[in-house]
């Protein structure tokens, strides 16, 4: 699976996001704003576990359950662009 | 190095507008013990789901009603309200605490004879008594409650061939500014069909009026709907005084104080609505008081609170089956118990603790039970930790009534168990099994296996 988040999105450290083409704003818990920012700079889900997995304490069967529980509310409010 | 947890990632999004009254804060209290007993112990002892009830409550509960009630007015007595919850051992908790046994059908009065409450302390209630209840009452001396005219001409006929002369009170339905008005049961006050029953009461020679009796209402929380109540039935118990020479012994004010959980749609919290027990009193006892009764023949005042006596002493404990997501995004929790089980999840926005400790992210979530049917919803939204499959949940406040409208629907019924007051847990109801569900069926021979 390769992962495209919109363009454009403003994210401060302090885990708001703001989506200029629709004037939305959100929050994300601490591990929402790693994943997003990671999934933000990378769409590999492979590597994307690879460096969580160096600072968490993570099994891959839970990071795939999380990622496609994270990624369908990305869908639903449209912050994730294109799925293949 | 010691790797980091990783809590499960959450994006929510921000709506614009000001908070309710009641602020923004979700953050729900982890229920970890009740009555010093770890939940995840109890569970792997008893199974999920669980019902778990406090016999330390109930007795605290009921004393601080009796308390409050009797430094207000002399005579007092509580009837314990079958129908919220009889399971024997809660029966027997109340018995134990003085209360006498008020029951609505003829299988709770056998079960209340079962439970070895004296017939004169049984209060019979309700709109269906067989012939064979109503003789059975009658010579037992227990009060019945007479809830229509049709009853009424029964008992006298039946009365024809009873040795003892069957003590009664009506029922009576009245005006006390709550909607919707409760006039199904019993006879009402403005329209003077109450009046007109004490007269063919008195006129038969057969009965013995003893009471005059009312339940105004469920969930009441309007004290002063307890008040006008009681102001109407002492003016007719003087009246009847005064027009029959018939003194009447009790005044049954029945139930229907509310309790701490919260109905749905309500804007505030119970916790911000629901009166004292305190302010019921002084509602009720009040009007007796000034009514002008001989002060050393006041009439005996019942009350048949059951809701808020056992609401607070039950907790639903079980376990979370699954989280998904829904179409629209919405997060979705799926537990081991669903309407069947929490019967009352209805009428009320039950409160779903997390046993162990969580964070305090938070998301919207709908709860839904196991039940492989659409209504089987506990909660429609509500804000939750971040519970995963497997974690343990406790519901508060589930004492009254989901015991006794519980449905054998799809699963079976689960253990129920008793915290005592010496800190250990009873089991008081064993879990349904298959065996136990089949041994009423019969199967015709040719459709034997």
């Amino acid at each position: 699976m390769s992962i495209h988040i919109k363009s454009g999105l403003r994210i401060s450290d302090q885990g708001l996001v703001f989506d200029p083409s629709t004037g939305e704003s959100f929050t994300l818990n601490p591990t929402g704003l790693i994943l997003l920012r990671l999934m933000i700079g990378c769409n590999d889900e492979n590597e994307i576990f690879r460096i969580l997995n160096q600072d968490y304490e993570l099994s891959r069967l839970e990071f795939d359950r999380y990622l496609l529980d994270f990624l369908a509310v990305l869908k639903s409010m449209q912050i994730l662009e294109n799925e293949a | 190095m010691n790797k980091k947890l990783f809590e499960p990632p959450v994006i929510k999004r921000m709506h614009t507008g000001m908070p309710g009254k009641n602020g923004t804060s979700g953050i729900i209290e982890p229920i970890s013990h009740i009555d010093n007993n770890s939940v995840s112990t109890l569970i792997s002892l008893f199974g999920s789901p669980l019902f778990v009830l406090s016999e330390k409550t109930i007795r605290e509960t009921c004393r601080k009603a009796v308390d409050t009630f009797q430094s207000r007015y002399p005579k007092v007595q509580f009837g314990w309200s079958y129908k919220t919850n009889y399971l024997d051992a809660v029966c027997q908790v109340f018995h134990q605490e003085g209360s006498w046994a008020e029951v609505v059908s003829g299988f709770e009065y056998d079960k209340a004879i079962r439970n070895g409450v004296d017939g004169r302390e049984i209060i019979f209630n309700g709109p269906d008594k067989s012939e064979e209840d109503l003789i059975k009452a009658a010579n037992n001396h227990s009060y019945i409650h007479i809830d229509h005219f049709d009853e009424l001409y029964t008992l006298i006929r039946l009365a024809e061939n009873i040795e003892v002369k069957p003590r009664v009170a009506i029922r009576i339905n009245m005006e006390t500014g709550l909607f919707p008005k409760w006039d199904r049961f019993g006879f009402n006050y403005e329209n003077g069909e109450a009046l007109e029953a004490v007269r063919k009461i008195l006129a038969s020679g057969k009965l013995d009026l003893v009471g005059l009796h009312t339940h105004i209402g469920t969930y009441v929380t309007s004290t002063s709907a307890y008040r006008i109540a009681a102001e109407k039935m002492a003016a007719f118990a003087m009246e009847i005084q005064g027009k029959f020479d018939k003194r009447i012994l009790y005044l049954d004010m029945g139930g229907g104080f509310a309790s701490l959980n919260t109905l749905k749609g309500a804007y505030h919290n119970a916790a911000d609505t629901t009166p004292g027990f305190d302010q019921y009193a002084e509602a009720i006892t009040g009007p007796l008081i000034r009514a002008g009764f001989d002060p050393d023949n006041m009439p005996l005042l019942i009350l048949e609170t059951g809701r808020a006596l056992i609401d607070d002493a039950g907790f639903l404990v079980g376990t979370v089956l699954a989280t998904k997501r829904l179409a629209d995004g919405r997060k979705a929790m799926i537990l081991d118990f669903g309407v069947n089980l929490l019967f009352t999840a209805f009428w009320y926005d039950h409160m779903i603790h997390p046993v162990r400790e969580m964070t305090g992210t938070t998301e919207d979530a709908v709860v839904y039970g196991p039940l492989c049917m659409n209504i089987d919803m506990i909660r429609d939204q509500m804000k939750l930790p971040l519970f995963q499959k497997d974690d343990h949940v406790v519901v508060s406040r589930t004492g009254a009534y989901n015991m006794t409208q519980w449905l054998q629907f799809i699963t079976l019924r689960p253990n129920v168990i008793m915290i005592g007051m010496d800190g250990k847990p009873n089991l008081i109801r064993k879990a349904e099994t298959l065996d136990s569900l089949v041994q009423n069926e019969i199967t015709p021979d040719h459709l034997l296996p």
